[in-house]
């Protein structure tokens, strides 16, 4: 790539990445405002820091949202990953089928699946709870995952798998030597999207949670109407920071090991 | 691989189990005077009881599984179809009266709430729930108004819902977003019964908030942001909104218009489906008293109706002076209306919106 | 071969069953409830009706569902536009990709209604993008951003950008240099060579992440919430308030349904104007 290409790509880039970080920055200032109707400047404080830590509600809906996300992220990796592996690698009766029912979940509004599970628990008489979120927010995004996964597959040159079963390598061997290292960025990236999603999503939490198992999403909805509090702010402003710490300490790891 | 990959099914079957299983083991508490261990209780998002929550697990013993919704409708959903067996749930007024027609509610033993003659008497037999024939279902939790909420730096003290329309405010107004609500406004401006909306009275009404439309800068329920920051300068919202944003700018007052505005009453209520009545009724006893309701209302701008609690209130809580705003005798509360009524208010309404 | 086919479907059992199980059964539901009659409390009555049908075919329906997809398909070029050079940077940068990566997704681990909130701050009348034009002269009076089609576009964009982005790095990532190389080798400038290799080796990256953009633009609620003051409203607002402010799930299912086979047409048109080779990748 020529110097000039490249330079112009630098600056295009830091102003995409201003255009997200600036909505971040007055999140975290308003975290230290003083009012508890967070639009206008009034003064600084550390109340909400010390109001979250005592705040059991919250406490409570982002442990529920922690929960949720992991196990769904999980699961979703999983399935997503086994079933690009085998949509992108064989052809097969039904295929049709199979690929259609996985675009369903990417074509249909979250709310649909929401109100589905909610109708399906009541006439099952299944009490909401947190076991009740985790089926919708996998259904959402195992698509994803395995969307994901495919197209890292196809740009895959088949011919490394085959250079290895003629060395001797058998099928398992082979998959999680050169398979899975090759495909690994994309679960990767299935996975951080899965994780995204369900770490945010609210329609599908929201129609299916039951008492004391709402996710965080759906605690904060529940406040519009009074008002959502800086805490949230707060809270929010806590995560990231945090979120920052895994991801350097995780992409430490990593360069070391590369080398 | 096989035999991985069914580890996995079965994997993600047992979670599925797990979450049906426990559906069916809890057989029903006779309802003996002994206190349960949890109590669920669904209220309102916003109303800060927290730390009421928090006195009652201490004294009792009792755990509080709290949880909140932010409209009517959505708690109805969620009794109705989600199988949860609340023990207490927080609906406005005419959903009372609704609930109580459907068989959802459980009568309550007043003999386990004394101190329900701390409520205002205007608020103890009220129609919803006017407890004729010794039957009561429910215990006003905290009321308010529907009237104008205003900047006084940026207009003159409205008298009327008519003032909305002043196009001296033209982009600064808000009314409520909700169809009922809203049109009820736009009924009592025209001088209709508010509770008696047809096809005739709703076509005028519609055309009346068409042509408020100029005027609008949005539809809301929590105009509270807006009118702090002036960008809205005059709303027909609640006023414990406008009293949570005369905290934060005393420019803004409110006022009950003198075509009467609403007023609604959110209830502490027990669903039939509870288990352990006794425990919601002693939660409701100690919510009522008056050191713990006066506590309540520190978190919340919304109006008492517990008179023994205002007698302990600070005098910075008591004199927010939109939280006990004059309510005239023409105010109204809310009927619960046939099934045609509403969905013909909701049709109006997306009409209104849609132009 | 045959013993591939088994392990094909093993490899597959696993989703399809939770699929079926937690969509195609729930949705059936759904579908039966949207030819039911409503009670008017939000209950069932089981009786064959298309009067929901013919509700939601309205003009007001309609038309929202219209103005819906003008919006997400706005927000979803826009996406396409800023994302393809970020993908492309990050996708070629020497060293840090990870955490170039990692900091796209950062913002996207606080909420998203917390975040439009922040956007709620930033272009109201007296926010800070007003003030800042206004300091230096720019206009002299706020101009009217918040609680317009502007603000909904840019919130679209904000929530769904990372969609778009993810799946085209992960194309451009995995592009085969040597591609590029022959084509420079036999003469052909930077420009064609975008043009004619990498644009449609990276295509599937873009039918992907244009998908993943459009789809929940379409749906998305919260961000007609926040920046459109309810007087804009998206098809995602009024299907959730069939569902939960007027209680008739009858409508809400129709309108579900509506949308969902609005989009799958959409989907199914976008990829007829993609070449066979892409075709296959999504079907």
């Amino acid at each position: 790539m020529r110097v000039k290409t490249k330079r112009i790509l630098f600056v295009y880039s830091m102003l995409v990445f201003l255009f997200f970080y600036i909505p971040m920055i007055v999140l975290m200032i308003f975290s230290f405002n003083d009012s508890k109707l967070g639009t206008v400047w009034t003064g600084f404080t550390f109340d909400w820091y010390f109001k979250l830590i005592h705040d059991e509600q919250i406490i409570n809906a982002l442990k529920n949202s922690i929960i949720v996300t992991m196990i769904t992220t999980l699961i979703a990796s999983i399935l997503g990953t086994l079933a690009a592996l085998a949509i992108h690698r064989y052809k097969f009766f039904g295929k049709q089928v199979v690929n259609f029912l996985f675009y369903i979940p990417v074509v249909i509004p979250d709310i649909v699946v929401g109100v589905a599970l909610l109708a399906i628990y009541g006439w099952l008489h299944v009490t909401l709870g947190v076991p009740t979120v985790i089926p919708g927010h996998v259904v959402i995004t195992t698509s994803y995952v395995m969307l994901v996964v495919v197209a890292r597959l196809y740009g895959f040159d088949s011919s490394l798998e085959e250079a290895a079963k003629d060395l001797g390598a058998n099928s398992w061997q082979t998959f999680w030597k050169v398979t899975f290292p090759l495909i690994f960025p994309g679960v990767l990236a299935g996975a951080l999207m899965a994780f995204t999603i369900s770490l945010d999503e609210f329609v599908i939490a929201f129609f299916n949670t039951g008492p004391g198992s709402g996710t965080l999403p759906v605690l904060i909805y529940s406040m519009v109407r009074k008002g959502v509090s800086p805490e949230i702010n707060a809270l929010s402003t806590i995560m990231i920071f945090f979120i920052v710490i895994m991801v350097l300490v995780v992409g430490k790891r990593m360069t070391q090991t590369k080398k | 691989m096989k035999k991985f990959i069914w580890l996995i099914t079965f994997g993600v079957l047992l979670i599925g189990l797990s979450a049906c299983g426990s559906a069916d083991d809890a057989t029903a508490d006779s309802g003996d005077e002994e206190l349960a261990d949890e109590l669920y209780f669904f209220n309102w998002g916003g109303y800060g009881d927290e730390a009421i929550i928090k006195d009652f697990e201490e004294k009792y013993g009792v755990k509080v599984i709290y949880d909140t919704f932010s409209s009517n409708q959505e708690m109805l959903t969620k009794l109705n179809k989600a199988n949860v067996p609340y023990d207490i749930v927080v609906p406005t007024d005419y959903i009372v009266e609704r609930m109580i027609k459907q068989g959802l509610l459980a009568e309550l033993d007043m003999d386990n709430i004394p101190n329900f003659k701390n409520i205002e008497e205007k608020f103890q037999k009220p129609e919803y729930d006017p407890g004729t024939d010794g039957k009561k279902y429910s215990v006003p939790y905290m009321y308010g108004t529907e009237g104008i909420a205003y900047n006084e730096t940026k207009v003159e003290k409205p008298t009327s819902y008519e003032d909305l329309w002043n196009p001296k405010y033209k982009g600064h107004v808000t009314i409520q977003n909700d169809s009922r609500e809203s049109l009820t406004m736009a009924l009592q401006k025209l001088g209709y019964d508010a509770n008696k909306p047809n096809e005739k009275n709703l076509k005028e009404a519609k055309q009346a908030l068409i042509d408020l439309n100029p005027n609008i800068l949005k539809y809301s329920s929590e105009p509270d942001a807006d009118l702090v920051n002036g960008t809205a300068w005059i709303s027909h919202t609640y006023n414990d909104s406008a009293a949570r944003a005369y905290k934060e700018n005393p420019n803004i007052k409110f006022v009950m218009p003198e075509e009467g505005g609403t007023i609604w009453v959110d209830n502490l209520v027990i669903p039939k489906t509870s288990k352990q009545k006794y425990t919601a009724e002693v939660f409701i006893n100690f919510v009522l008293s008056a050191k713990v309701s006066a506590k309540l209302s520190e978190n919340t701008p919304s109006s008492n109706p517990n008179e023994a609690a205002k007698e302990l209130m600070s005098g910075e809580l008591k004199n927010n002076p939109n939280s006990y705003p004059s309510i005239p005798e023409s105010a109204v509360y809310y009927k619960d209306l046939k099934p045609e009524q509403l969905q013909m208010m909701n049709r109006t309404w997306q009409e209104v919106r849609a132009k | 071969m045959i013993k591939n086919i088994k392990l094909a479907y093993s490899l597959l059992s696993p989703s399809m069953l939770w699929l079926l199980l937690f969509l195609v059964i729930p949705v059936a539901m759904i579908v039966v409830i949207s030819f039911t009659v409503s009670d008017g409390y939000g209950g069932t009555i089981y009786e064959f009706s298309l009067s929901s049908y013919k509700l939601a075919f309205s003009s007001f329906y309609l038309k929202i569902i219209w103005q819906s997809v003008l919006w997400a398909f706005a927000a979803s070029v826009i996406c396409l536009v800023m994302a393809y050079p970020f993908a492309y940077f990050i996708a070629r940068v020497d060293k840090g990709k990870n955490i170039l990566l990692f900091l796209v997704m950062i913002p996207f681990w606080s909420n998203l209604v917390v975040r439009l909130y922040s956007w709620n701050a930033l272009l109201n009348d007296g926010g800070v993008i007003n003030n800042i034009l206004m300091h230096f002269g720019i206009i002299s009076e706020p101009v009217k951003m918040l609680y317009t089609s502007f603000a909904i576009i840019v919130g679209l964009v904000y929530g769904f950008l990372p969609f778009m982005i993810l799946p085209i790095y992960s194309s451009i990532e995995q592009l085969d240099k040597s591609y590029l190389e022959a084509a420079e080798d036999l003469g052909a400038n930077p420009v064609k060579t975008f043009f004619r290799v990498t644009l449609p080796l990276t295509l599937p990256g873009i039918i992907a992440g244009f998908i993943m953009t459009f789809v929940p633009a379409i749906s998305v609620f919260v961000v007609a919430d926040l920046l459109g003051g309810n007087k804009l409203v998206m098809v995602g607002n009024v299907i959730r308030d069939s569902f939960l402010v007027e209680m008739n799930w009858q409508l809400g299912a129709a309108l579900s349904i509506l949308l969902m086979v609005l989009v799958l047409l959409s989907v199914l048109l976008f990829m007829k104007f993609t070449s066979s080779k892409d075709k296959k990748f999504l079907f």
